[in-house]
């Protein structure tokens, strides 16, 4: 039986008009795939800081959004911190607390994305609306790594009025690729942190603090600029772990630390240097400012009074200062050397006071 | 009936000739990309063209606004992005059975317009000096974007257009506007800005010279010369013909003799025959 020519003739429009909107589609996930792998490359990053600012350059286009934020999420704080956006109208350093925002929070706890396409009908924000969208959905997606929340990234408006599941499972997929670069960077920065720094109190550790005593003498040498250091020892350190506990020597440790980073400036360098030893390097200083500081920080630590089951007791410090001298100090190890016979000094003169060295 | 001169700004690109995408998917498919120039293969198809730009100059690669020819734009990309945009680009269909009317255009001699105009814009920029001959070269291949948008889009219109142009004695470009309440070199305009090209195209071949900043001015005085050149070796723009500035006042706009022209022509005339060649070998 043959088909009648006008039915031919509809099939064959028809499957033309198909073989258009098949093709349309392959040519938006060719693109999809394409801003994909070049998003990947560009976040594949080990600053957060460089990810944050590839996220609000390159985002808002591939997600098809207008606005977008990205914040991490402080497990221990329940705190959400803004890492990445787009809006005029968010401060950079925002922090807020996880049940401020009951769409996010929403997110995170269930570890699924909401997607709503009208704003002000939602739940979570009825009958409010923000004048600066002129689309009414939003979609808030919780950034996962195996299980763990680590952040919320949040999108709203676009040019064409709504968001459809084909934009939101291209999102999903995004989202996933951001997840695991933050994360990386992360965990990078946290290692390098720890690499460089004293895991009880917070300071630069003793290697960290020679490799920028280092550059602080070359610059020294080649600039003739100032420079000073103090060494400071706890008294009788000993004696406090062995009469109260190392738990509270331990205490004292970290309470030193914090005075000597209350009376840091931005380029000085506060480290451990190993035990109870301690040493300030303080660039573009001349000895009295040193003795300034050293003092300040001496007798801000004879004034505490510490408490253990009741009972007050006092700790004291002693500190010992060198200066740079081109002549005489050739290396980090000479300005130590003359630094720690400084303290060696105040120690052996009475504890509890500040000595100057000489080369 | 008055269209939307902002619709076009939704356009994710324009159709080039089957022939066309045919002949790239070969070249593309025969060989690894580590073989072969992909912008020598794309060169003369201003639709394929536009799209690799409008990719290149948006936020994602961190470039907008700066990626003004083919040359920048496949640095920038690499072959296998550009691949993926020529696979993207529609087939432009010339034989609509469902429509009444279609535009007189002559997609392939259109298609010849365009390269030449590249090929003779490049040519000029580098013999005149001073300018960029890959920026000139781009912008001569698409600067009849506008009138490529609006017959894929909207033949019908179009092909009333014409009419009209014919009937009345006035330019397309009028009776476009006649039409649209808008003309091509307009769609050009709203098509370069939504795709964040550089200004250096933005409009690249306008009939307001004179407004246009300096270098800007002197590239598309450059496009207008290559175009009328195109037109007088027999490559006549099929959308525009009736609206080109005189030879003598885009000489004088760009400082050059009819002699200098008169030199130039062999060598010229080479950069036109290579586009012919490689447009109708692969047609």
């Amino acid at each position: 039986m043959s088909v009648p020519e006008p039915l031919k003739w509809q099939e064959s429009e028809a499957v033309r008009n198909l073989l258009k909107k098949q093709n349309n589609l392959l040519g938006d996930s060719l693109e999809a795939l394409d801003h994909l792998i070049y998003l990947q490359k560009s976040i594949n990053l080990l600053s957060s800081e460089e990810i944050s600012r590839v996220m609000a350059e390159k985002l808002p286009y591939i997600l098809s959004v207008k606005y977008f934020s990205f914040f991490l999420f402080d497990k221990d704080r329940k705190k959400l911190r803004l890492m990445s956006h787009n809006h005029p109208e968010l401060q950079n350093d925002l922090s807020i607390y996880q049940n401020d925002s009951p769409i996010m929070k929403e997110a995170m706890t269930s570890g699924r994305y909401l997607f709503e396409q009208d704003f002000a009908s939602s739940r979570y924000f009825r009958g409010r609306r923000n004048k600066l969208f002129q689309s009414e959905f939003f979609v808030s997606i919780p950034l996962m790594i195996e299980n763990e929340i680590i952040g919320v990234l949040n999108l709203n408006d676009n040019e064409k009025g709504f968001y459809n599941v084909g934009d939101l499972d291209f999102a999903l997929s995004v989202s996933e690729f951001v997840a695991l670069s933050i994360s990386n960077a992360l965990l990078f920065e946290t290692v390098e942190k720890l690499s460089v720094t004293d895991g009880l109190t917070g300071l630069d550790n003793h290697q960290h603090m020679q490799s920028l005593l280092k550059n602080e003498v070359i610059r020294c040498q080649r600039y003739a600029s100032s420079l000073s250091i103090i060494m400071m020892d706890i008294d009788h350190f000993k004696n406090v772990n062995d009469t109260y506990g190392h738990q509270k020597g331990d205490d004292i440790l970290l309470d030193f630390a914090t005075t000597m980073k209350k009376f840091c400036r931005s380029n000085d360098v506060a480290a451990r240097y190993g035990g109870e030893e301690f040493i300030l390097v303080l660039p573009e200083t001349k000895v009295k400012g040193a003795f300034y500081i050293a003092e300040r920080i001496r007798e801000e630590m004879a004034n505490q009074t510490f408490n253990h089951k009741g009972k007050d007791f006092n700790v004291t410090v002693s500190c010992g200062i060198a200066e740079f001298d081109s002549n005489l100090i050739k290396s980090p190890a000479d300005i130590i050397k003359v630094a720690d016979q400084a303290l060696y000094k105040a120690k052996h003169e009475g504890r509890n006071r500040t000595v100057i060295g000489s080369s | 009936m008055k269209k939307s001169l902002h619709w076009f700004r939704s356009i994710k690109n324009l159709p080039s000739l089957p022939e066309q995408i045919n002949s790239v998917l070969v070249a593309t498919g025969s060989t690894s990309s580590m073989d072969y120039n992909i912008v020598e293969i794309i060169q003369y198809d201003p639709s394929m063209a536009l799209s690799v730009l409008k990719v290149a100059n948006s936020p994602v690669y961190g470039y907008s606004k700066k990626i003004s020819s083919l040359q920048q734009a496949a640095g920038l990309l690499g072959p296998g992005a550009i691949k993926n945009i020529i696979l993207r680009t529609p087939i432009l269909e010339r034989y609509l059975t469902d429509q009444k009317n279609v535009p007189p255009i002559d997609f392939s001699a259109l298609w010849l317009h365009c390269g030449i105009t590249a090929s003779l814009s490049g040519g000029l920029g580098r013999l005149i000096g001073n300018l960029e001959s890959d920026v000139c070269f781009t912008a001569g291949l698409i600067h009849d974007a506008g009138a490529i948008a609006l017959s894929a889009f909207y033949p019908q219109e179009l092909a009333e257009a014409f009419e009209i142009s014919k009937k009345e004695k006035i330019s397309l470009l009028d009776a476009e506007k006649k039409v649209f309440g808008f003309n091509s070199s307009e769609v050009n305009n709203e098509l370069m800005t939504a795709w964040n090209f550089p200004d250096s195209l933005l409009d690249s071949y306008s009939d307001s010279l004179e407004s246009m900043p300096p270098q800007v001015s002197k590239q598309m005085t450059v496009v207008a010369l290559a175009k009328l050149l195109a037109s007088e070796w027999d490559y006549p723009s099929c959308t525009h013909p009736h609206n080109e500035p005189s030879k003598e006042i885009l000489l004088k706009s760009l400082k050059i003799t009819a002699n200098d022209l008169s030199e130039w022509e062999p060598e010229l005339k080479k950069y036109a025959l290579l586009a012919v060649s490689f447009l109708k070998r692969e047609g």
